[in-house]
């Protein structure tokens, strides 16, 4: 016997021991309306009959029971009074219940008919209570709709996980959410101790530590916070996206390490600014003012080199060709098809069955062909919005301007001649957008307007140009 | 060597499950029928997690996590509520008491290992 069908056997003879249960305990509760443990023993059996139906498949005594179960915990709330119309009701719906247990093919339509009206009976005396359907049951994994796997790029991600002090107390195990992250990509941890107490102060059983961790992987932005679904209500964690890396052929500028602690909050601009100009490498220049700590360095190195190691694996895995040479590809694919086209035609009036079969091989081969080279034109968008955010970002700054710039649907292609004609006007919009468009901080706290999300590009895949 | 696992749930059938899937992935388990039983077997018993019902006679879920917390050996041990409350008060009762996180009925066997790599070394 399956393991399954012991499970299913196992609830069978389960629920029908509860529904023993049932009987004996809305008995005992018409003669004593008070009994509370009666009702509780009621509550619970009808709890489990359904929680474990569904657990094993049963989802119609699942359905159908949750609607009795809803009106023994309002009952034993003492939101709804004990009357001899329930009692009827829970009876016959234990007697509905027993007989869709004994009919492992699923009752007659005049059965189901009885169901619904037991139901709708229940409604009439709990007004409330939601039909067991619009309730979807709730899945631990994956909370928010996962997003599709064949979009999803290869991005970092800049978390910082800072867990309660008392996190050992609800029997968590940071260390293990850090083994988590690592399995859904490459990931690179930094540990801060910067509220690491003197030993005087240290409790063995508070923790003390925080981390920043660079993750790169596919998984997306869903998986990554369902890592903390235990711990974020208690814990500091913020996950923000570096980079989305696209496969390209341009190396894309590194953030400096300035930069990336600016942008983690750790230290201000001015600090950066002032540090640069003893022309000392910045690190070394914020350490000997005292203006960051060794560890929060070390890990935004960290951060710069994972990013470096994985545009160094995108650019290796790509081929450099002339532009010229893929155009003549293409049109020499071009006049394939079109020859392609004039063979079947006269394979089709000659009507040569030995002929036949090799003309579908090279139809097939041939569509294939025209396919795969329009397509090594398409490249991603994303490379350009790299671009994008440092042009705003460096733009923001000089003009003394918060700007937000959100973007979306970089793995969206597009033919390499247009995504290169498109680069100039965009360039052009984004900084006539920035000058003139949007106000400065000042302006815009005076008017109550919220930082302006400047840029939103989820286009479509467009096609190639033949 | 292998941890050891106590499920405590009214409902035989989930016990099973739950054991039958523990076992396979190579845990030990201890069943107990209801918080009460769980209580009295920690006695006999040195456990590494606690998966436990909410609603059970004699002793409820969320009495028997406040106890098992109370216990010395038990202040750090994993603690997983499986339910079918999906209501937030209930999760929110349940983390108050200590449990370390939850799981909601219906689950898949592969969904309840997932929560125990989680959380058990």
């Amino acid at each position: 016997m399956s393991e399954e069908n012991k499970f299913s056997d196992g609830y069978r003879q389960e629920a029908q021991e509860l529904l023993v249960q049932v009987e004996e305990s809305i008995l005992d509760i018409e003669e004593n309306p008070e009994d509370l443990e009666a009702i509780n023993r009621l509550f619970r059996a009808m709890h489990t009959i359904k929680g474990s139906g569904a657990m094993f498949g049963f989802d119609d005594i699942a359905a159908f029971t949750h609607h009795v179960e809803s009106a023994m915990d309002k009952v034993r709330e003492g939101l709804v009074p004990i009357t001899e119309a329930l009692i009827n009701l829970v009876l016959s719906s234990r007697d509905h219940i027993k007989r869709m247990l004994e009919s492992p093919d699923g009752i007659e339509p005049e059965e189901k008919k009885n169901g619904e009206v037991i139901i709708a009976a229940l409604r009439e005396l709990i007004p409330d209570d939601l039909p067991a359907q619009e309730k979807e049951p709730e899945f631990f994994a994956s909370p928010q709709p996962e997003e599709p796997k064949s979009k999803q790029l290869n991005t970092s991600y800049r978390i910082r996980f800072k867990p309660s002090e008392d996190v050992f107390s609800t029997g968590m195990d940071p260390a293990l959410l850090l083994d988590e992250l690592a399995g859904l990509g490459d990931c690179r941890i930094s540990v801060l101790t910067d509220h690491l107490p003197v030993l005087e102060g240290f409790d063995p059983e508070r923790f003390y530590l925080a981390w920043d961790i660079i993750l790169t992987s596919t998984c997306g932005l869903n998986a990554i916070k369902d890592v903390f679904i235990f711990v974020e209500d208690d814990s500091e964690i913020s996950i923000s996206v570096i980079q989305e890396h696209a496969i390209t052929e341009r190396e894309e500028p590194l953030p400096k390490l300035g930069d990336i602690l600016v942008d983690r909050g750790d230290i201000s601009r001015e600090a950066i600014d002032q540090a640069l100009g003893h022309q000392k490498k910045i690190g070394e220049v914020l350490l000997g003012e005292g203006a960051i700590s060794k560890e929060k360095i070390n890990s935004a190195l960290k951060e710069q080199q994972s990013l470096r190691s994985v545009q160094q694996n995108s650019v290796s895995s790509s081929v450099r060709v002339p532009s010229d040479r893929l155009d003549k590809l293409i049109n020499l694919v071009g006049e394939l098809v079109i020859t392609q086209a004039s063979l079947t035609q006269v394979s089709a009036d000659i009507d040569h069955a030995d002929l036949a079969g090799p003309v579908e091989d090279i139809q097939r081969l041939t569509g294939e062909l025209r396919d795969n080279v329009l397509n090594i034109r398409m490249m991603p968008i994303g490379a350009t919005f790299t671009k994008f955010r440092r042009l705003v970002r460096d733009l923001s700054s000089e003009l003394g301007k918060e700007i937000n710039l959100n973007t979306s649907g970089a793995e969206t292609e597009m033919d390499k001649t247009i995504l290169e004609r498109l680069d100039d006007p965009l360039v052009h919009l984004i900084r006539n957008s920035i000058d003139h468009g949007i106000e400065t901080a000042e302006v815009r706290e005076k008017n109550g307007n919220l930082l302006p999300e400047l840029f939103s590009f989820p286009p479509p895949t467009l096609a190639p140009m033949s | 060597m292998s941890r050891l696992i106590m499920t405590a749930d009214d409902s035989s059938s989930v016990r099973q499950m739950v054991s039958f899937t523990l076992k396979q992935a190579g845990y030990e388990v201890v069943e107990a029928v209801d918080g009460q039983d769980a209580i009295d077997k920690l006695a006999g018993h040195q456990i590494h997690m606690l998966i436990t019902d909410l609603n059970m006679p004699r002793l409820d879920g969320i009495e028997l996590i406040k106890q098992v917390r109370a216990h010395a050996a038990y202040k750090f041990i994993p603690i997983i509520m499986l339910t079918t409350e999906s209501q937030p008060e209930m999760k929110a009762k349940g983390k108050e008491a200590g449990a370390t996180g939850w799981i909601i009925k219906p689950f898949k066997p592969e969904q309840l290992l997932g929560v125990i790599k989680k959380v058990l070394r």
